[in-house]
């Protein structure tokens, strides 16, 4: 009967602009809250808006999917039954059935999407909307942010550490050899103890040329010269030599035979 | 949009059954759920097995119902001495202008609406007999069979007291009949009322005819296109099942005839009550006399004094 057909794709556009409304208003929520978190914390609210279009498109398809006859019957029970047994007959044609299409059209007509739209539930969603876009209001004009402190760990260290104590740190642990299953290589442990003692020199652009202190003058300590003096050089670096002080090797060298 | 020409006759029929309880009425006082069950067994073109109290006007009732759908009607009280020839029909000597020849004597299963009275108390060749006349729609009398007129409905009576000398029916005929329909005592007021009626006149009330044969059979016809939903089948089948797995409450629990014969008297009530489909009130109405006697409760439950309808009330709760 193409009447019960037509009532059929009727109804399953209401309950799509009806999934629609709470899926949007949903989502919107969802980018209020998200268009928060993205002002606190100084982002690109870009990521908020595609968060939002796949939140929108993932409730969407979830409300189609879970929004059964059985729903909707239970939301009017004058239809109750009738609806689900008019779609598995949507194809017959003996008189009961024919008169069952009769009876559901008449008794279609007291049934509204206002019974379907869950009032209360849109209105509660609404007024939500709101305080997040006077919240996202506020945040935005006061210029209000999330100190990237709040992200260091440092920070939440200070608060819970043990007056006094030592901050845990991996060099610090001790490592029993007993427990090679739980700890891994003792070896590998051991190498963690070693103090390391690292010496960086600052490169040329750290320095600061503003604060060139006076050289400090130290007297000159007299006498505090090595009396002998004896240099020993391998062959790559003698060939590099100049004349002179390959004279002045051997001269060195036969003062050293001689005592 | 075309008329609901067929909503209307839909309505016409609701209307027509209630004149005819109206009639019955007439009659009967109270029993309001025993008539409405005896149209279902009828409507489904089935069987039904009355259990109550002597005095309670059974054989009026169904009197009464077969004179308003214009139903022969035939009443048989079973004893132990009823043969199955006694109900069937037998041959007898005929002598017809000085030719003797055999002629068939039809019995009392030549009827559209028998009534069996004190169906435990026949024996078991007789209760056979007659059980087999109601599956078949037919009786074989030597080598003869003949179809019964349809449309044939046999309302079987057992008392739940006083059961010695009897020969209860087993499971597997209890099973044949779509209805186990349980009469109650009436209420005070019912009873006054039946007092003032039978002890004032001294005719009976008279009543009129509201449904043809004809009728009645096309009412069948259209009890079986009743549309229900798969979700409601579905119901009824773990319904069913649960009798099956229910062991701490059911011993031995319904076979597929009672999936069958909820559906069937559910259409059937939903028809009679003016309806175009079946509701799950109607298979929750019609799953007690359906399943009562095609259920046997386990030990345990029995002594903690449970009856069939706790176990079926415990089962739909679950549904």
């Amino acid at each position: 009967m193409s009447e019960v057909k037509r009532l059929f794709t009727e109804l399953y556009i209401e309950v799509f602009k009806i999934s629609f409304l709470h899926a949007f208003t949903d989502s919107v929520i969802f980018f209020m809250v998200a268009l928060n978190m993205t002002t606190l914390l100084d982002i690109t609210f870009y990521i908020s808006l595609v968060a939002s279009a796949l939140f929108l498109l993932a409730d969407l398809l979830f409300r189609m999917k879970h929004t059964t006859l059985r729903d909707i019957e239970a939301k009017n029970p004058q239809i109750q039954d009738i609806l689900r047994t008019a779609r598995d007959h949507v194809e017959g044609t003996n008189f009961m059935v024919l008169a069952m299409f009769e009876e559901l059209i008449q008794k279609m007509k007291s049934v509204s999407a206002g019974t379907l739209l869950n009032q209360k539930n849109l209105v509660i969603k609404v007024v939500i909307v709101c305080l997040l876009s006077f919240s996202v209001v506020i945040v935005s004009a006061n210029n209000i942010h999330i100190p990237k402190s709040v992200f260091d760990p440092d920070t939440y260290y200070k608060w819970f550490a043990k007056p006094g104590g030592e901050r845990l740190d991996f060099y610090t642990i001790e490592f029993n050899e007993t427990d090679e299953l739980l700890y891994g290589d003792p070896e590998m442990a051991a190498l963690g103890n070693r103090t390391l003692e690292l010496h960086i020199s600052p490169s040329i652009n750290e320095m600061s040329f503003e604060n060139i202190k006076e050289p400090e003058e130290k007297e000159f300590e007299r006498g505090t010269f090595p009396t002998e003096m004896a240099a020993v050089s391998d062959e790559s670096s003698e060939e590099k030599l100049p004349k002179e002080s390959k004279i002045a090797i051997a001269y060195n060298l036969k003062l050293k035979e001689t005592g | 949009m075309s008329p609901a020409v067929h909503l209307q006759q839909v309505q016409n029929i609701k209307n027509m059954f209630l004149n005819l309880k109206k009639e019955i009425g007439k009659v009967i006082v109270g029993q309001d759920e025993v008539i409405d069950q005896i149209i279902v067994a009828i409507m489904c073109d089935a069987n039904a097995l009355l259990e109550s109290y002597p005095g309670l006007g059974k054989t009026l009732m169904v009197k009464t119902m077969s004179q308003i759908m214009d139903l022969k009607f035939s009443r048989i009280q079973s004893t132990p001495d009823l043969m199955p020839s006694d109900i069937t029909g037998t041959y007898i000597l005929e002598d017809k202008r000085g030719e003797k020849q055999f002629k068939f004597q039809q019995g009392p299963l030549f009827a559209n609406i028998v009534l069996a009275d004190e169906i435990n108390r026949a024996t078991p060749k007789t209760q056979s007999a007659l059980l087999e006349a109601m599956q078949e729609k037919q009786v074989t009398v030597g080598n003869s069979t003949f179809k019964l007129d349809p449309p044939f409905f046999v309302l079987a009576t057992q008392n739940p007291i006083d059961q010695e000398g009897t020969y209860p029916l087993p499971e597997a005929q209890t099973d044949r009949f779509l209805l186990k329909i349980k009469v109650d005592y009436p209420q005070d007021k019912e009873e006054l009322e039946i007092i003032d009626r039978y002890t004032t006149q001294a005719d009976m009330p008279t009543v009129k005819k509201i449904m043809a044969k004809d009728s009645l059979l096309n009412l069948q016809k259209y009890c079986r296109q009743v549309p229900i939903s798969d979700d409601l089948k579905k119901k009824v089948v773990a319904l069913v099942n649960k009798t099956r797995t229910n062991k701490d409450l059911i011993e031995y629990g319904a076979s597929p005839r009672a999936s069958l014969g909820i559906v069937l008297a559910s259409k059937a009530h939903a028809l009679i009550n003016g309806r175009t489909y079946v509701s799950m009130e109607d298979i929750k109405k019609m799953a007690y006399p359906v399943l009562r006697h095609r259920i046997i409760l386990s030990f345990k439950a029995e002594r903690e004094g449970r009856t069939p309808e706790d176990a079926i009330t415990q089962l739909l709760e679950k549904l």
